[in-house]
């Protein structure tokens, strides 16, 4: 059975077309298995950012963050492979600037660490509430639109 | 790289969160030495904190800094973010995450360490 991964997409509201969603999906998941197997499949999760919420170098920015775990300690060598290839295809896909994209190919075990600790934000007794809303949300972005998104805004 | 995310319940004015983004970008850009050009703040809210606390911030910050360094950092932004919002201590939660540089792509080209910002092709183009 394939192994889930979850990518972590942050991205400016209305800055790609659904079929530029639908392209970098789908060519992640291509991308993915020839650099590490078949046996994982790529889960995208879009979080959009609304106009104002975002700053780069203290000016308004237009900076898509992207988060995809990869095996925990892999070499630098297969890594940066990876992340150039990520990188190049999202610019030749988006035609955005090469420095409105900023890519995490971090540890899984990193990345869980990470998990938690976004989590932990949030009042313990209210996280199972806010875990159902956001399923509910991403369950009805993938009915409605084809994909899963939600707002940076819980 | 860094990427903080400050996430509060009620939504910040627009002037509150350009403020705030500059301070984080000042402190960290002082007292690390980094660029201006690699500090991302994004803002979140709707989120419930636990009870007291006004506003969250959580930084992903580049691996190697000694923890004096970084234990300077997050004091420093707690004193000025507390001294801009005028927000109790206690109301402030501040956690540095680290990274390592070498799992980073920006500006398509691999972070440098801390302190290594000179070998940087993408930075010296951006500040031209």
């Amino acid at each position: 059975m394939a192994k889930i991964i979850r990518m972590m997409c942050t991205i400016h509201d209305n800055s790609l077309t659904n079929n530029e969603l639908r392209r970098i999906e789908k060519q992640t998941q291509q991308l993915y298995t020839q650099h590490f197997g078949r046996h994982f499949t790529i889960m995208p999760i879009w979080v959009r950012i609304p106009p104002g919420q975002a700053y780069l170098a203290g000016k308004p920015s237009s900076a898509s963050a992207v988060v995809i775990p990869v095996a925990d300690d892999l070499d630098n060598t297969s890594r940066h492979k990876f992340m150039k290839a990520f990188c190049d295809n999202w610019i030749a896909i988006t035609g955005c600037n090469k420095n409105d994209i900023i890519f995490n190919a971090a540890d899984s075990r990193y990345v869980n660490k990470l998990n938690r600790q976004m989590l932990s934000r949030i009042r313990p007794s209210i996280r199972p509430l806010v875990a159902g809303k956001l399923a509910f949300t991403l369950l009805m972005s993938k009915v409605s639109k084809g994909y899963l998104s939600t707002s940076i805004n819980l | 790289m860094p990427m903080y995310t400050v996430s509060s319940h009620s939504p910040l004015p627009s002037d509150t969160r350009e403020e705030i983004a500059n301070l984080i970008m000042n402190v960290h850009c002082r007292l690390t030495g980094a660029p201006e050009t690699f500090v991302n703040v994004v803002f979140s809210h709707n989120v419930p904190h636990r009870r007291g606390v006004k506003m969250n911030i959580f930084g992903n910050v580049r691996k190697g800094r000694t923890p004096e360094m970084n234990r300077q950092l997050v004091d420093a932004l707690r004193e000025e973010i507390l001294a801009s919002t005028k927000y109790p201590s206690r109301s402030l939660e501040l956690t540095l995450f680290e990274v390592p540089a070498s799992w980073v792509m920006e500006g398509g080209e691999v972070l440098p360490e801390p302190g290594e910002e000179e070998s940087c092709e993408w930075l010296n183009t951006a500040e031209d």
